[in-house]
């Protein structure tokens, strides 16, 4: 009875609104879009210019391979799965990297590059870890790369979360130019 | 007896702090540019210092004031006994100290100081049979 009420029922209404847009704001992570074409789909069996050509039926195979050799191409090596890498990684399953530590050439440049009215504080070792899922669709590949920045000092056992303010996206970025790369240099 | 029981309980709180300082420099003092722990694990480490300190110096406060065990029939505590005493509290406490300031003593640290402090404080635990008779003899037996 309390919902019959016209104001009542207008917060009904605004919560699952609201929860619903928190939602899809709290997927963070850079989204890498990488357009193909079915191979043989040409003008007259040539392939489109400036398009990556997949076999048809190997778009998973292509997709997942580019995103481990990019990784892996960045120094990083997967935790979950704990896989047979040889077989493509399942699309739409979120899989995760390994914490590798940040050479302090890494976080020079992201000092440089990123956001700098919160720099990092350079007394502590740093670790970088990345999520990340594809998605195979008609005629794209999308990556959602999510970056995850760790803590220690010299004498720590376990990697602790970085709390405080960092840009991400610096990260994700790097991640998404080597899957970049990665299809740019198999074009060829 | 007083004297004694002073300078035991000396030994006894100035391993505390030391050990104490020594975890707190750690998240001060840069070594090599890097923090050694951060302010985060700090509390990880302390808890087996502070729980194996807690325990004697418990003991030995309220020994202070209360003396639990009834008068020793020998009541001459002689210096080389005294001397065993002080010896063997102070080797299980440089044994806790040296757990906590390895990290300073090493360039290359050989386990992280969680584990070194941990590691430390269980040989000292381990070491009670040598400490603990003796400091209740000193602190909780009542005088003649």
């Amino acid at each position: 009875m309390v919902f019959c009420n016209p104001r009542n029922m207008t917060k009904a209404a605004i919560l699952p609104t609201f929860l619903l847009s928190a939602a899809l704001f709290a997927q963070k992570g850079t989204k890498v879009e990488i357009g193909y074409t079915p191979q043989m789909r040409g003008v007259a069996d040539r392939p489109v210019f400036g398009n990556i050509e997949i076999r048809p039926g190997l778009e998973t195979a292509t997709a997942s391979k580019m995103m481990v050799t990019a990784v892996q191409d960045a120094g990083f090596s997967f935790l979950t799965p704990n896989a047979d890498l040889t077989l493509p990684l399942p699309p739409g399953k979120t899989v995760s990297s390994n914490i590798r530590p940040l050479a302090d050439s890494d976080l020079d440049a992201y000092s440089r590059a990123a956001d700098h009215s919160r720099p990092l504080p350079p007394n502590r070792i740093y670790g970088l870890q990345y999520n990340m899922k594809y998605d195979v669709q008609a005629k794209s590949i999308v990556y959602l790369i999510q970056s995850f920045l760790y803590q220690k000092g010299s004498g720590s056992r376990d990697w602790l979360k970085y709390s405080n303010y960092y840009d991400g996206r610096y990260f994700e970025g790097q991640l998404a130019a080597k899957i970049r790369e990665q299809f740019a240099t198999t074009s060829k | 007896m007083l004297r004694k029981q002073w300078v035991l309980t000396a030994i006894w709180l100035s391993g505390f702090f030391l050990a104490l300082l020594c975890i707190q420099s750690y998240v001060v003092i840069e070594k090599h540019g890097k923090v050694v722990i951060l302010p985060e694990e700090r509390e990880g480490v302390l808890a087996p210092v502070v729980k194996f300190y807690g325990i004697y110096l418990s003991g030995i406060l309220a020994c202070w004031f209360l003396k639990p065990f009834r008068p020793a029939a020998e009541t001459r505590a002689g210096a080389r006994r005294y001397r065993i005493a002080v010896m063997l509290t102070v080797a299980v406490n440089v044994i806790v100290l040296y757990s906590c300031a390895e990290a300073w003593s090493t360039a290359e640290l050989r386990e992280p100081v969680i584990d070194s402090v941990a590691n430390g404080v269980r040989v000292a635990s381990w070491l009670s049979f040598l400490v603990g008779p003796v400091n209740a003899y000193y602190f909780g037996v009542k005088p003649k």
